[in-house]
């Protein structure tokens, strides 16, 4: 799957300037599902979703047609996601009521978009449908990454600045190491909270213990 | 009392005047070929054309076009055989269905005035949702109905 996908998708291809390609792959309801997405941000820092390149093995298909509809579909569903839905709150009640408020997708949003299965058959036959929405978000914050080195971490894109970034040349290697950074600073107050819980715990054992007794 | 012609039929219709004229069309006509979606003509599932124009009919008051030629899916041909439902058939458009018929006569309207359209004047003239996503193959679609027009000339 991997290997139709990168070689559909045209990865390693370089890319103009401004321009970038992300790539995103999941397992889930028994199919493996990858995406490719080329992106371009203006120098306005407009996002566009250019092409999407999709491969994916759910074992078997009846209707290769309606498999590649499908994940198409699904794309495109979590596409809305990405670039603008959003659900808020506001005084207890959610603001959003109708597509005036909550946008999606639409012709001009839409990328041009072709689906490859790389079928290995055995005794799976896998999900097509919520896979194609699971990946495109990472697909596409990936194709920003390699666009203009800015990681975006938060959805939907709308309320993200795309503009202020460094040049990709330079940016990418920094921002990898600052991602690595906060990760790791992510992983120890994670680890630190668990030792503080863990102690807590013996504590409390030990304080069960000695009121019994 | 409100005159339209219909896929070529007269009907005399007594609803209020401001009766949008998608419920005229489905619920006194019984035409129930164009939908209902958003009800705030933001999504275009209820195109029908009213004098050849293309018009978001959940928003129209029936007495603001009292006497109108109107068109809906059921209209569009005789025998599903206008370029745009030939090339939905060829490239398989549709999933559910539910926008497709507003689909079909948005794009039936608007390669009227773009027999030869771009992908950009697609972009910016065709603003129908589509929630199943199949927004590849209406633009494949789209190119294939423009080409079947020019070779039936």
């Amino acid at each position: 799957m991997l290997d139709t996908l990168a070689e559909k998708g045209d990865w390693g291809k370089p890319m103009p300037a401004g321009k970038g390609r992300g790539l995103a792959i999941h397992e889930s309801y028994d199919s493996i599902v990858g995406m490719i997405a080329e992106v371009a941000v203006s120098p306005k820092s407009e996002l566009k979703v250019e092409r999407v390149v999709i491969a994916a093995d759910c074992g078997h298909t009846v209707n290769p047609r309606t498999v590649a509809m499908q994940l198409e579909g699904g794309m495109i569903y979590g596409l809305s996601a990405v670039l603008f839905s959003e659900i808020t709150i506001r005084n207890g009640s959610v603001e959003q009521g109708n597509f005036d408020t909550y946008p999606v997708v639409r012709l001009k949003d839409a990328p041009k978009t072709e689906v490859h299965l790389a079928l290995t058959g055995g005794a799976k036959w896998g999900g097509v449908g919520e896979p194609g929405a699971a990946i495109i978000p990472a697909a596409v914050t990936n194709a920003i990454f390699a666009a203009i080195g800015k990681r975006i971490r938060s959805l939907p894109i709308k309320n993200q600045n795309l503009s202020g970034a460094a040049k990709r040349s330079e940016a990418i290697p920094g921002s990898w190491l600052a991602d690595l950074q906060s990760q790791r600073r992510h992983c120890e107050r994670s680890e630190a909270i668990q030792e503080q819980r863990d102690g807590l715990l013996r504590r409390l054992r030990l304080l069960a213990m000695t009121t019994r007794e | 009392m409100v005159t339209l012609r219909v896929n070529g039929t007269t009907h005399r219709v007594d609803v209020e005047d401001d009766t949008p004229l998608l419920w005229v069309l489905r619920d006194e006509i019984g035409l129930t070929g164009t939908k209902y979606g958003c009800g705030i003509a933001a999504c275009g599932a209820c195109t029908v054309h009213v004098n050849g124009q293309p018009l978001r009919s959940c928003r129209v008051p029936v007495s603001l076009i009292d006497g109108a030629d109107v068109t809906t899916i059921e209209g569009l041909s005789a025998d599903s055989t206008h370029p745009v439902q030939q090339a939905w058939l060829a490239e398989q458009v549709p999933q559910c269905g539910y926008c497709q018929s507003g689909q079909i006569m948005a794009v039936a309207a608007f390669l009227k005035n773009h027999p030869d359209p771009t992908d950009a004047d697609i972009d910016a003239n065709l603003t129908n949702i589509c929630r199943c996503g199949t927004y590849e193959r209406l633009r494949r679609g789209i190119h294939r109905a423009a080409a079947l027009m020019k070779s039936r000339g």
